[in-house]
């Protein structure tokens, strides 16, 4: 068993140790080993100028990475939390996921965009939120987001090796949980999902934390005879498109599970390949379980409202397998 | 606004329901999926279910309420926030909304007999019971009420999963006769189960899970509609009505003869007519009914109801189910009117596309079993008509005919009647009178 912060840490060392083009540069990555301490020991084994500490200015060292990585460095960018990747949008976007394309594929940016995601625990609107929709919809971009210890190690490995710039979706709420690895899973290409748990009733798709709500069902549905098939997406950009049309075909029946907002969410993205691509497989309409409309609440009890619901995904998914309680005829 | 629950039509053959119970009362909160009411059919007793949330604001028709139209409003679901006067105000638009007017229209009169006028579309519940009243009161026999089953027939829009519709059109399933078990009616994949699970049913791991006696079947099948239908009006004719049973040799010499000259009659291509022994039948024992009028009649609980007009119900064979779709007024079409009806109800009954309206009402009903070589049989009588008369096959049998021996062609007619409504004597008159029809024909120029 091993934590989920762990392994983002030995991937980035043993990709450091394979190839000396990769750096890390971010704020407080080096001599306060991280602020969320993913980069444990790191300074110490690779020196300060492949761990760099950065002064608080996204905008600066993004830019100076994406030119890094233009000169052929292969550069791990570490965003304190995507929230502050704001102030850096326009290099993740403009200078680094374009520049492939606007020049005539002559100049590869191999970097890698990563931090914690989405929700944290009571730190109000303006530092939880989930950015998987707002990268995702970008050409030029890769957009990864592992939910356990195999997926944070293994696609983390993958990103820096990928010669395009991924955006590399972590959760702040996962660093701390512990996993088995599984060690003789190779090292995935980008662009495949996972199926987790596998089933024939239902079809859950989810995604990084989504996917303990999507576990969790997945028992209570055993329960009431419910075979729910969970997929962990893994990396959102480029979509799997195969696993999840070939389950729906299985199974007639799609919900998706993410902590981001509804409206043009990834959620309307996966039940659109379901509804274009296995559209007379459905035997029930496609379900979104998402984070309620509303920027996120401060307040305990109001930030747990916000998010999907255990008993949304229950409720939703026995709605749509068209089951009846006991007690019904 | 408040959402009406109405009187839901369970089956394209409704027209009516009643409130078997009341599952919620006034007051209760109802979510999406609830089950508010049991509702009884002509078929069986089905369960109304929530499509709204909201609380229970008014019951309009109580348990037991019998006879309502559907669509007629039962009750009102009202929404957060609405007030009672919301309701009132709602059931009062409600109310104005739906048409109360009354076809009248004279049928043309029959020397002898008054006619009562013909309910038509949208009946009033009301006034229908009125109708009943006065038919009660009025206790002679004279009084005529056709096509009283005739309601407004609402076309329920199908739903159905893009699966199970798939799977429907591969496996040529028809899904007109599917009740859905999916939300609003909608068909899901589960309901055309029992019609592709066969081999699944024959999978021996699974047997082997099975006691004996489950055994035994290898398919389950679910009833249709028109089984069901089928299987409880004829469990209570058979169950309720006294039939008694009268059986006739007829000769059949002069309808074959009749069938011959008609169908060989020299018209152009057009024109060309072929009738069938059945048409001819039908003919005659229109006729029969034209005679001995006590045989017109329907059973009414409290009454006898008594026509002017002759429709005749016959039974179509399908593949689905029985059908009985009615010639009417078929006193007044001749034989080659009748065949050609006859023709298109039989190919509308293969396809399913008879309406209500083909198969509402008859006072008699003719069976015949002839072609598939039967001899003869008794049939059970459609409630609430007089009876029904079971046609044979045509046979051969050696008579002795101005001395010599003969092979004379025969049919053998068993007749069906409901005792409540006639007594073997008129019976028997009403069963001659068809056998003279039959073996002379031209009586029928008379």
């Amino acid at each position: 068993m091993i934590s989920v912060r762990e392994s983002i840490r030995d991937a980035i060392a043993e990709e450091m140790r394979n190839d000396p083009d990769v750096f890390l540069i971010g704020e407080e990555v080096a001599e306060y080993q991280g602020a969320y301490k993913v980069s444990q020991g790191l300074l110490e084994e690779f020196g300060s100028k492949r761990v760099i500490d950065t002064p608080i200015t996204e905008a600066g060292f993004t830019g100076l990475a994406v030119g890094a990585a233009m000169n052929g460095l292969k550069p791990v960018v570490e965003f304190m939390t995507w929230n502050f990747a704001m102030q850096a949008i326009d290099h993740i976007i403009n200078s680094a996921a374009k520049t492939f394309y606007m020049s005539g594929g002559k100049l590869n940016i191999p970097i890698v965009f990563r931090g914690p995601n989405g929700i944290a625990s009571r730190v109000a609107a303006q530092h939880s939120q989930d950015f998987s929709a707002w990268y995702s919809h970008v050409p030029g971009l890769k957009v990864v987001a592992p939910f356990d210890s195999n997926d944070a190690k293994l696609l983390l490995k993958s990103s820096i090796r990928d010669e395009n710039p991924v955006v590399f979706l972590e959760h702040e709420l996962l660093y701390n949980e512990k996993f088995d690895i599984d060690n003789k899973e190779k090292i995935p290409n980008l662009g495949k999902a996972k199926i987790i748990k596998e089933g024939k009733d239902i079809t859950i798709v989810s995604f990084s934390r989504g996917l303990l709500l999507a576990l969790k069902s997945h028992e209570i549905l055993k329960e009431l005879n419910i075979s729910a098939e969970i997929i962990n997406l893994r990396t959102l950009k480029p979509i799997d498109k195969n696993c999840i049309i070939n389950s729906v075909k299985k199974t007639g029946r799609i919900l998706v599970i993410e902590e981001g907002w509804q409206e043009y969410g990834v959620g309307a993205e996966i039940i659109s390949i379901a509804v274009e691509k296995a559209f007379d497989y459905l035997d029930a309409e496609p379900i979104r379980i998402s984070g309620k409309n509303v920027p996120l609440p401060y307040a305990e009890n109001l930030e747990k409202a916000a998010l999907p619901q255990l008993d949304e995904v229950i409720q939703k998914s026995k709605e749509i397998c068209y089951f009846k309680e006991k007690n019904q005829r | 606004m408040p959402v009406s629950i109405l009187m839901p039509s369970l089956s394209p053959t409704m027209t009516e329901g009643n409130v078997a119970k009341w599952l919620k009362k006034v007051g209760d909160s109802i979510k999406s999926g609830d089950i508010i009411a049991e509702v009884e059919t002509d078929k069986a007793t089905m369960e109304v279910e929530a499509i709204d949330e909201g609380s229970l604001a008014k019951i309009i028709h109580n348990d037991g309420a019998e006879n309502i139209a559907v669509n007629t409003l039962i009750g009102v679901i009202s929404l957060e926030g609405e007030t009672e006067k919301d309701i009132e105000l709602f059931i009062e638009n409600q109310s104005k909304d739906k048409p109360e007017a009354i076809a009248e229209e004279e049928i043309e009169n029959d020397t002898k007999l008054t006619v009562e006028t013909i309910p038509e579309n949208n009946i009033d519940e009301e006034k229908l019971n009125e109708e009943k009243r006065q038919i009660a009161q009025n206790k002679s026999n004279d009084i005529r009420l056709t096509n009283e089953n005739s309601y407004s027939h609402e076309k329920i829009k199908l739903s159905i999963s893009p699966l199970a519709k798939r799977i429907a059109d591969l496996k040529n399933i028809d899904i007109n006769n599917i009740q859905g078990s999916g939300p609003r009616g909608r068909i899901i994949k589960r309901d055309l189960d029992p019609f592709i699970d066969e081999i699944e049913f024959i999978d021996e791991g699974k047997l082997q899970n099975k006691t004996s006696t489950e055994r035994q079947f290898s398919t389950k099948v679910p009833l249709t509609n028109i089984r069901k239908t089928i299987a409880t009006r004829l469990q209570q004719s058979k169950q309720t009505v006294p039939h008694f049973y009268l059986k006739s040799k007829v000769c059949a010499e002069e309808i074959i003869k009749s069938r011959t000259i008609i169908n060989n009659l020299d018209l152009n291509e057009e024109n060309k007519i072929k009738v069938s022994y059945n048409d001819i039948i039908i003919k005659a024992v229109t006729f029969a009914l034209k005679h001995v009028p006590q045989m017109n009649a329907t059973w009414n609980d409290d009454s006898i109801l008594k026509y002017s007009l002759v429709d005749i119900a016959v039974a179509v064979a399908t593949d689905n189910g029985l059908f009985t779709p009615v010639i009417r007024s078929a006193c007044k079409k001749s034989i080659s009117q009748i065949s050609t009806e006859m023709k298109q109800f039989i190919l509308k009954a293969k396809e399913n596309k008879l309406l209500p309206d083909d198969y509402n009402g008859g006072t008699f009903s003719i069976s015949n079993l002839g072609m598939y070589n039967v001899h003869e049989f008794s049939a059970i009588i459609n409630p609430p008509q007089s009876g029904i008369l079971a046609v044979g096959e045509i046979y051969e049998e050696f008579q002795i005919v101005e001395d010599k021996p003969m092979t004379v062609k025969m049919i053998n007619l068993v007749l069906s009647v409901d005792h409540r409504i006639a007594d073997g004597a008129t019976a028997a008159n009403f069963l001659d009178k068809i056998k003279f029809f039959m073996e002379n024909p031209l009586g029928m120029l008379a």
